[in-house]
């Protein structure tokens, strides 16, 4: 079986850039997608009952036979890596052998009710490990009512305080725009979540919001009631957060699509080229550049004000 | 914001929405208000967790969980309309399912523009904002109230605003995006300020829906809202007055629907009594139609014979004795002896329910040109064999003659009196069918027609008042209301010195509407007034003036 997808892009360790590989596993997938889901997910559709534990080696070996040179791992199964149903235990130990002494980092995603010290302790290998939580937003009003996400702030704290005891790094995606949040009150909300995490994690990803298939989100944005993100809002939200001392990066995934974050569609190639560029030079001169290029800033300037009041999305 | 601080001052003048004064904070303004949001001053107002209606309906779950994180008071906000804008059927039921107290004040954010402000107004909305024009204005787009141009399009400014006044096209053109951009706001802006004005200006005078029904042209959707606007009769219907000075001009096909129209067609159909013969006629320009030159010469030739009449026009069909009530004499409707197919089935269709209405065995038609072809469209289904006396034209010589041999030989005999027939209309038209109980004497009356005044024996009752379409009663006439407990007010202990508020008003008949003749009174005293509100307006409002007061008395023991 081959993976939902693979690639080697540059990543930054330090003030290093090196190849890494990102794989992203197909899984029996999300135990919460099953249960009652976050609005925005769409990853459902990455996933099948069918996929057995040799299956998940199968792609693992898929992608390394296939990539070239990597000096660093990212493992995405659209779920949870440490959730034994997705990626039975005997796997994850078999994958760590596989890039045990080969590679710098692996990173890995879960939710925070996965993370056990029983879990950790099968890590035993020389690279180092960063675990990614999708916090989302640090406030439990947003996460439960906007974003559906069923856990809280403080089981995040307790999954990320776990992880550091085993010198782990801890990575947190942050949701720019999650549904029913206006543009403004998204900015707010993750530069507020921004400042209260801070200081426990060592790296911020923000996710800037897109319409994936088959969603709540998905339905919403067709009856008018969401419009992805102003690419201008993730490059205010990405200078606020940068300025507060922290590692930020973002990929804005459907850039310049009407379903993923866009501005006037005229300008957007700039400005999504500035977003890769800074997350890895971490160079803020390269948003502050491009901040104000094009006459539509203007007009985003009354959206992030006015669209409070509106309650709906004012501008497409 | 707290609730106190929001409130409803005085409500002035109705016709669907309504205009008077609210206070928010120490400030006083005037409804229809527009919040300008660049002003951070009225923050309090705009400054709230808005839900989008439309969540209620399509996603129950998520609004009750995004609902509780809101706070709404006296200020009901109606979020969202802007992405049902392109659904006027769903614009028009939202609206009006949402604007259901008189006491509250309702502010609809982010939808009104110079072009669709009137229809919102007439539909009840008493506060909106300039968000649209501000945007709009940023999009680079020049709003008018006759819709939305890229401002690159124009050559010249077709406004005489400040802005437009104060620069040429080219000169805002070389401005920066900002600049410009902010200008174009500060236009559209001003244009929906004036179009605020002017709905003011038209609602105070009672004639907003004369304008709506003109501006509604303007792009279709505006014109399929209205239209499904007027489906929604009971509604609109509680929100018009009933008697009023205004008039109609029913001009469009729009018209045809309008609530006063229907209001008057249910209930002349209602309350209509036939006889033994009807003789049709055609209406005429001046207004009432008796006192015209043609009804004049018509009745000289055929001299008074006490036949029932039923005066035809477009779209009003009117029995003679209801030819005084609103809005019979207060429409004017183009005269080209054009009809077109709608006008005939629509003004047939009416005729036809007073025909039937009025079980006649005899139908005289003194009728020419559209009025012609309304009859005989219906003529195979009345039952009755319809008597044509017009040769051509109504007025010459050998029609008329025509029509007073015809009604010498069937020899009709009708035992009614047109006058004591219009008193008796005018009771059951505005108080639901009682004259038979009101009244129970001999009927006199005095005075020069319009204005007459009418006596039950040596009682007066009541003076037709040609000014709004309505018989004004006396108190003796409040008394007998009074005892069929029928347009009642029940007020509380107190003996009005001055006009009665709605605070003071305990309980009342709900079929009160605005302009209608009303007895009030408590343990103590009794009396007559004009409704300025309608019942349930007066039940739920706890200011503003509820019943203008003409006479008080104390019960003699």
């Amino acid at each position: 079986m081959k993976p939902v997808a693979f690639w080697i892009e540059q990543e930054r360790i330090d003030d290093e850039l090196i190849p890494c590989l990102t794989v992203i596993l197909k899984t029996r997938g999300c135990w919460w997608s099953k249960e009652r889901g976050c609005y925005m997910c769409g990853f459902k559709r990455d996933t099948s009952e069918s996929v057995k534990a040799e299956d998940i080696i199968a792609q693992i070996e898929h992608a390394v036979n296939n990539a070239e040179k990597f000096e660093m791992v990212k493992i995405f199964t659209s779920g949870s890596f440490f959730d034994s149903r997705e990626v039975p235990e005997w796997v994850r130990k078999q994958i760590y052998g596989i890039f045990s002494g080969n590679i710098k980092r692996l990173t890995v995603e879960s939710r925070p009710e996965f993370i056990r010290d029983e879990i950790l302790n099968e890590i035993q290998d020389d690279f180092e490990v960063e675990v990614a939580f999708g916090l989302e937003s640090a406030s439990d009003t947003v996460r439960d009512i906007n974003i559906n996400k069923g856990f809280s702030f403080s089981d995040y704290i307790r999954a990320v305080e776990t992880v550091r005891n085993y010198g782990f790094r801890v990575k947190t995606y942050l949701l720019l725009k999650p549904p029913l949040l206006t543009e403004g009150k998204a900015l707010k909300d993750v530069i507020e979540s921004a400042r209260i995490i801070k200081d426990v994690t060592d790296t911020i990803s923000l996710n800037i919001c897109n319409v994936q298939k088959d969603t709540v989100l998905e339905k919403l944005w067709y009856d008018g009631l969401y419009r992805p993100p102003w690419l201008w809002t993730a490059i205010e939200a990405l200078i606020t957060i940068s300025n507060m001392d922290i590692h930020v990066i973002s990929d804005p995934v459907g850039g310049g699509k009407r379903r993923g974050p866009h501005n006037c569609f005229k300008c957007d190639g700039e400005v999504i080229k500035a977003i890769r560029e800074f997350s890895l030079l971490q160079d803020i001169n390269i948003l502050e550049d491009v901040r104000n290029t094009c006459h539509c800033y203007f007009l985003w300037e009354k959206v992030l004000d006015l669209e409070d009041i509106a309650g709906v999305p004012l501008v497409e | 914001m707290t609730e106190e601080k929001i409130k409803i001052l005085d409500v002035e003048h109705r016709e669907g929405g309504r205009s008077g004064t609210i206070k928010i904070g120490n400030d006083v303004h005037f409804i229809p208000f527009m919040i300008d949001v660049r002003d951070k001053t009225l923050s309090c107002i705009s400054q709230r967790n808005v839900v989008p209606v439309i969540l209620e309906q399509r996603y129950p779950e998520l609004y009750e969980s995004i609902k509780k994180l809101t706070t709404e008071n006296i200020l009901e906000t109606i979020g969202g309309l802007r992405i049902i804008e392109n659904n006027p059927s769903l614009l028009v039921n939202t609206l009006t399912s949402k604007i259901s107290k008189f006491s509250k004040i309702y502010y609809a954010p982010a939808i009104a523009t110079p072009e669709n402000l009137s229809i919102l107004v007439y539909t009840g909305v008493d506060v909106v904002d300039n968000i649209i024009p501000i945007i709009e204005g940023f999009r680079g787009n020049y709003l008018t109230q006759e819709g939305i141009f890229p401002f690159n399009s124009l050559k010249r400014f077709p406004c005489e605003c400040r802005v437009c006044n104060s620069n040429t096209v080219d000169e805002v053109r070389s401005l920066s995006h900002e600049e410009k951009f902010k200008l174009l706001a500060e236009h559209n802006t001003l244009k929906l300020n004036e179009e605020l004005r002017k709905v003011k200006f038209l609602l105070e005078r009672g004639v907003l829906r004369n304008y709506v029904e003109k501006q509604c042209k303007n792009n279709p959707y505006l014109t399929a809202y209205i239209r499904y606007a007027d489906q929604k009769f009971e509604y609109f219907e509680e929100r018009i007055p009933v008697f009023k000075k205004s008039m109609i001009y029913p001009n469009s096909r729009e018209s045809y629907n309008r609530p006063e129209i229907i209001r008057f067609f249910n209930r002349v159909e209602e309350i209509y009594q036939g006889d033994e013969a009807v003789l049709l006629l055609p209406c005429s320009a001046k207004k009432p139609y008796m006192l015209s030159r043609t009804h004049r010469k018509i009745r000289e030739w055929i001299g008074y014979r006490n036949i029932k009449e039923i005066i035809i026009s477009s779209p009003l069909v009117v029995p003679r004795e209801m030819e005084l009530i609103y809005p019979a004499a207060h429409y004017d409707t183009p005269v080209t002896g054009q009809w077109d197919r709608e006008e005939i089935a629509y003004v047939g269709h009416h005729l036809k329910r007073l025909l039937e209405k009025g079980n006649f065995k005899q139908v005289i038609a003194h009728l020419d040109e559209g009025y012609l072809k309304a009859i005989q469209e219906i003529e195979p289904q009345i039952g009755v064999e319809v008597i044509y006396t017009s040769k051509g034209n109504i007025l010459d010589r050998n029609s008329l003659a025509n029509l007073k041999s015809t009604m010498d030989t069937l020899n009709i005999e009708n035992n009614h009196t047109l006058f004591k027939d219009m008193l008796t209309a005018f009771i059951d038209y505005q108080f639901g069918k009682i004259s038979n109980k009101v009244i129970t004497g001999r009927v006199t009356w005095k005075g020069r027609y319009p204005r007459l005044t009418f006596f039950d024996e040596s009682s007066q009752i009541g003076v037709i008042n040609p000014e709004t379409g309505s018989l004004t009663i006396s108190l003796v006439f409040a008394k007998r209301l009074l005892e069929l407990h029928t347009y009642y007010v029940e007020i509380d202990e107190f003996i009005p010195k001055g006009n009665i508020f709605s605070v003071g008003v305990v309980d009342v008949d709900r079929r009160i509407r605005s302009g209608d003749e009303v007895v009030f009174y408590n343990s103590q005293c009794f009396g007559v007034g004009k409704a300025v509100m309608s019942g349930r307006e007066m039940l739920e409002m706890d200011s503003g003036m509820a019943i203008r007061v003409r006479h008080v008395s104390l019960y003699s023991h």
